[in-house]
């Protein structure tokens, strides 16, 4: 059997994630084995959940702190690629306390986002 | 284009190895897909038959994490707090960074931390790091103070002299007295 055009044994419902449609409506079986198998996946990848922290830093942040940050060259320079830049890192260099955590990427002022 | 994030913490220390840091991104793309690309799905499957399901080395992550970006044309990975990796991790976390990066021109680093971890940040990314001093800007200061005059519950206690002062007073005095000016000025509040 070739592996490549069998991804994973369909007993375990594994192979719908494969699929274009990945959430079987029709097939409530195996859209538990499937929620599962995902979130046992996720959680192997990596126990960590920083998004938690930053639901948590999102919440706390107040609205328009940090805009300096989204109009300076720098970081539009390093964003958009301009003028043959090639640095692929931003470092922000700043002492405790300063608000780094706290500065965001705005997707509402990206050009490149459709 | 999609978004990745790791904040560091001295208080997570035992858990935020490279391997579970560099998976952590890769967890969060993976999540944002709505199909698990067939290498990782391949991967996870064979670490499952493993008796014991070995934990993932780092540059077993490292693939895993190209994986997952490559369905997504434009990766931000923002990395916080850098300074509160522990040194043992910090040199496998930024080589593999470097990795994926050269392999993934596209792909758009921004790491914050104290400034002394920028020679680190220099020495693991030869390529080089715009650096960009953050500090409050004034508008930020004052539009803080602002705040947390707002929430001031004991009103009594401030007058407009005393308000308009502090407005002007302590954003002229930024960036060194911000980290000691809000805490005090909330102890005194509180009293």
């Amino acid at each position: 059997m070739d592996p490549s055009t069998h991804p994973g044994p369909n007993s375990t419902g594994t192979g719908h994630i494969n699929s274009f449609n990945p959430i079987n409506s029709h097939n409530t079986t195996t859209n538990i084995t499937y929620v599962n198998e995902r979130a046992k996946l996720l959680n192997w990848l990596s126990p960590l959940q920083p998004r938690v922290r930053h639901n948590d830093v999102r919440g706390r942040r107040e609205p328009g702190l940090g805009e300096w940050f989204l109009q300076a060259d720098e970081f539009l320079r390093w964003r958009d690629g301009i003028g043959g830049f090639d640095k692929a890192t931003l470092f922000g260099s700043g002492n405790p306390g300063v608000g780094k955590t706290f500065l965001r990427y705005d997707r509402k002022n990206n050009p490149s986002e459709g | 284009m999609a978004v990745v994030c790791l904040y560091c913490d001295f208080q997570d220390q035992e858990k935020q190895t490279a391997a579970n840091m560099i998976g952590a991104l890769t967890k969060q793309l993976v999540n944002a897909l709505k199909i698990v690309p067939p290498e990782i799905e391949k991967a996870f499957e064979r670490a499952e038959r493993e008796v014991g399901g070995r934990g993932l080395q780092v540059a077993e992550t490292v693939k895993l994490l190209q994986a997952a970006l490559a369905p997504v044309n434009r990766t931000f990975i923002c990395i916080d707090a850098l300074d509160e990796c522990p040194d043992k991790h910090l040199s496998q976390l930024l080589t593999s960074l470097h990795t994926i990066s050269q392999a993934s021109p596209d792909i758009r680093l921004f790491i914050t931390g104290r400034p002394h971890i920028r020679s680190a940040v220099e020495r693991y990314l030869p390529a080089g790091a715009q650096v960009i001093p953050i500090s409050p800007s004034s508008e930020d200061t004052k539009e803080y103070l602002e705040i947390e005059l707002g929430r001031d519950l004991d009103s009594e206690a401030m007058s407009p002299a005393l308000r308009a002062d502090i407005l002007k007073r302590i954003p002229e005095k930024i960036p060194d007295t911000y980290v000691i000016a809000i805490p005090a000025l909330k102890a005194q509040r509180d009293h």
